[in-house]
């Protein structure tokens, strides 16, 4: 017999075979009633809003959390306070995972900051060449800076446009949070296509160094392919109420690579996060609504002469890449599973 | 997003796994539409790891392949023996009951008759 507890289903007789003699509907006890929760599941939804508390109160007060140590820790107490009163066993599969997690940001930490220095030819004129054969000749930072960017004056898009950009920092954060402590199958789900995404980026940073527009245009350097674009990311937020970044541990683990804007992972981070979570939004007006965050995001970072539009373009394929490999492998995973069981059923 | 599990209750797999057993064919018939279904993405399939601790390791790997584990935290045991049910159950059974709802499973594969007492429906 075949049973599902199904409690918003309105009293009615059985009628499958197997549960004749079965009491009545009504007579039947729901699961929850006669199982309580888990005790501590009150704590740990206390703790995860005090933590949602403070975490905001530390972002408006002290700063976007942003370097990798500060936001594992971060992480870290968010977890605790998820994992509270769960079984040892849950704790121990979530160590595995938190160190292979580490692992994962530290390899990529280390290759994005050395790929800058393995001899590789920078690309400069390459990409602005692409952006103006998609554009028809035009520059789209040049076009967009001269249409919209006032140096004296912060408009309304500058605050929505440097929103997004640091929205950055926190979308991939939370989403991973929210699902390592909700669902583990989703969590490894999502990390097998995001690792595989930082994967193939950091290989592209590696044979692909890419200078961005605002260092292609700055006059501390010898490119000068256009005049002097503003580099004016951090303004719109600052504007907001915003003070910036936690630096902390920064410069400890100061790794940056100024020419590793091809692919874009602030596109395709974007569109990740988004991509995951679409088969779990009904609507298609909202489907559509949050689809449209990758092409803002990537408007921003053009604004903000942070990258080309072909970064961003690569890193949204890079992302459609990651989900196009891990869905086969895993329906190949169940048909072969499915198949041996059915063999073996005879 | 996770498809539904189905819990494959202790009866489920020894009818399943014992060729002798009364109701082999039938746990076997249901057992091809689960897996079916599960080949879909439609449904997960899990058991108790100490049920299936109590199967053959090669049937494991072969007819039970598509069968996840659930890990019975000793937490959970106390807690099922804490229970205070309005019935008579089997002690297994109410540990069963605590995985369903600490695991949030409402779907179980089940010859065992206790689960009439429960607001069950049949699949379809």
């Amino acid at each position: 017999m075949l049973m599902e507890v199904d409690d918003s289903l309105p009293a009615s007789p059985v009628t499958d075979d197997s549960t004749a003699g079965a009491p009545d509907a009504d007579a039947r006890h729901r699961i929850h009633r006669l199982v309580p929760h888990d005790p501590l599941f009150i704590v740990r939804v206390v703790l995860m809003a005090i933590y949602g508390v403070v975490y905001i109160w530390w972002f408006r007060s002290r700063g976007l959390i942003l370097d990798r140590i500060s936001v594992g820790i971060s992480v870290g107490i968010f977890l605790s306070c998820a994992f509270v009163g769960k079984p040892w066993r849950r704790w121990g599969i979530l160590g595995v995972d938190a160190v292979l997690y580490a692992t994962m940001w530290f390899c990529y930490e280390m290759t994005r900051g050395a790929a800058d220095r393995l001899g590789f030819p920078y690309q400069v004129e390459s990409v602005r060449n692409i952006d103006r054969v998609l554009f028809f000749g035009t520059d789209p930072n040049v076009w967009i800076q001269q249409h919209f960017y006032h140096r004296d004056d912060i408009r309304w898009y500058d605050n929505i446009a440097s929103a997004v950009y640091y929205s950055h920092f926190i979308l991939p954060i939370i989403a991973l949070a929210v699902l390592w402590a909700t669902s583990r199958v989703q969590w490894v789900r999502f990390m097998k296509r995001f690792a595989t995404l930082l994967f193939t980026a950091c290989i592209m940073f590696v044979v692909m160094p890419t200078v961005p527009p605002w260092m292609a245009s700055s006059e501390q350097y010898d490119y000068r392919l256009f005049p002097q674009l503003a580099r004016h990311t951090g303004r719109g937020f600052q504007d907001m109420g915003f003070h910036g970044f936690v630096k902390g541990w920064q410069e400890a683990l100061d790794w940056g690579n100024a020419v590793a804007a091809m692919p874009s992972l602030h596109t395709a981070f974007a569109l990740f996060v988004p991509a995951f979570f679409l088969p779990m939004i009904k609507p298609g007006w909202l489907k559509a609504v949050v689809l449209l965050f990758p092409v803002l995001m990537l408007t921003s970072l053009v604004y903000f002469a942070e990258h080309w539009v072909i970064d961003g373009i690569v890193g949204a394929l890079l992302v459609g890449l990651s989900f196009l490999i891990w869905n086969r492998i895993e329906r190949r995973q169940r048909r072969v599973r499915a198949d041996r069981a059915l063999a073996a059923a005879g | 997003m996770t498809p539904p599990t189905v819990l494959l209750d202790r009866s489920f797999l020894a009818a399943l796994v014992d060729e002798s057993h009364e109701r082999a064919a039938e746990a076997g018939q249901r057992y091809a539409e689960l897996v079916t279904r599960y080949r879909d993405h439609e449904i997960r399939l899990r058991a108790r790891h100490d049920h299936l601790a109590e199967i053959d390791p090669e049937v494991r790997r072969t007819l039970l392949a598509p069968v996840e584990r659930i890990s019975v935290a000793r937490q959970f045991r106390r807690q099922a023996d804490r229970l205070e049910l309005p019935f008579e159950v089997d002690p297994d059974v109410a540990v069963t009951l605590v995985v369903m709802r600490r695991e949030t499973i409402d779907r179980i594969a089940t010859f065992d008759d206790t689960f009439d007492l429960i607001w069950l429906q049949p699949l379809a």
